[in-house]
């Protein structure tokens, strides 16, 4: 069963590789899923605050990043440029999220707590994107092993951001409580993501299979490892030849 | 050629419009329906309160991080972060915030040894 099985699969490989190798234009499908870390303290520190900075550049500084994980899939297309190097293009819906959180006896020592809920008293910012993202990356294909290089940019996002805020309930006594807001926009962000994916193919008579590893790089010292497969369609029906 | 095209038809939605679409402040703008409530008070008329309905406008300002709010009858510039506080200039010393992409509440408050006058504005986008 298992020589009959081998052989199959031995067609199919030598079959569809024969194949690919004289395509312009390979298809294929991606889905995944991905974990959010950092390199090294997750902590955020503050910085000098000079004269003419926005808040926006000290916005995080004394929060605590959170580990979040996230998903992503869609279609590949790998242009050939030349022997074993190809060019991947297509288009990806990616979930991300972003979690800054603080320590409310930090807000209240720095920031001038009110009554009402502002961006000065915001205990945890939890963003959530769903990204529609272009990968753009170097292809190396050697037998069996794939090696992508390059960089996802989101061209839309639908966005919502959840604000967590700590306010003043009373002077005397000193009391405190919460409050919350959820912000949703489609907004265009501006991001890029580099990336690397490594992977090996299995291909069967119709269809290659590569599960792959890999990484994206995001902002403040923070990565998405990520795994998941590519399958990639009948190289006679999805191809157009040269 | 086609490919060339795609590209110039996508840079004019990005970039061919008044809005930007990378500016945060983008998501709160637009023609607003405001509900203007003004309180005053001083020693000589005492109490005077009126709340009426005007058609207005929140728009871009030169700075970067403020919006200009305004109606046939008042405007006021004020500082917007993304969670959507707004913090008043020194000359109307507001505060408010927009509680979603549509709806806003600001307040301002004048204060001297006789008298005071508050104004609380909130306003939906049309």
């Amino acid at each position: 069963m298992s020589i009959i099985l081998a052989t199959y699969v031995s067609y199919g490989q030598d079959t569809i590789r024969a194949k690919a190798h004289h395509s312009k234009y390979q298809f294929s499908f991606l889905v995944g899923g991905f974990y959010k870390s950092f390199f090294g303290n997750r902590y955020i520190k503050p910085t000098t605050f000079e004269l003419g900075d926005s808040f926006e550049q000290h916005q995080y500084e004394r929060s605590i990043q959170t580990p979040t994980g996230g998903f992503k899939f869609g279609a590949l297309v790998d242009i050939r440029m030349a022997k074993h190097w190809y060019f991947t293009t297509g288009m990806l819906f990616c979930y991300r999220k972003d979690i800054f959180e603080y320590n409310s006896d930090t807000v209240k020592k720095y920031n001038n707590i009110s009554y009402t809920r502002n961006i000065h008293n915001v205990l945890t910012y939890n963003y959530a994107y769903t990204n529609l993202e272009i990968p753009l990356m170097i292809l190396l294909k050697l037998k069996r092993i794939s090696l992508y290089v390059g960089a996802n940019i989101p061209i839309l996002s639908y966005k919502v951001a959840n604000y967590s805020y700590i306010i003043r309930q009373s002077y005397y006594p000193i009391s405190y409580g919460t409050s919350e807001k959820t912000v949703k926009n489609l907004e265009v962000p501006f991001k890029i993501y580099p990336t690397w994916l490594l992977s090996y193919s299995f291909t069967l008579p119709k269809h290659t299979l590569e599960p792959f590893i890999g990484m994206d790089f995001g902002a403040r010292k923070s990565f998405f490892i990520q795994g998941g497969l590519i399958f990639t369609m009948n190289a006679k029906q999805c191809t157009k030849t040269i | 050629m086609k490919t060339k095209l795609i590209l110039l038809i996508l840079c004019f939605f990005m970039f061919g419009c008044k809005k930007n679409p990378f500016d945060y402040r983008t998501k709160y703008l637009g023609d607003y329906i405001f509900v203007v409530h003004n309180s005053s008070w001083n020693p000589t008329n005492g109490q005077f309160d009126t709340t009426y309905t005007v058609d207005g406008n929140v728009d871009y300002v030169s700075d970067k991080n403020s919006v200009l709010i305004s109606s046939p009858t008042f405007s006021l510039q004020a500082t917007v972060y993304e969670d959507g506080t707004l913090e008043g200039y020194w000359n109307n010393n507001g505060e408010g915030e927009f509680e979603s992409t549509k709806k806003i509440k600001y307040h301002c408050g004048y204060y001297w040894p006789g008298g005071q006058s508050n104004s609380y504005i909130t306003g939906e986008k049309k």
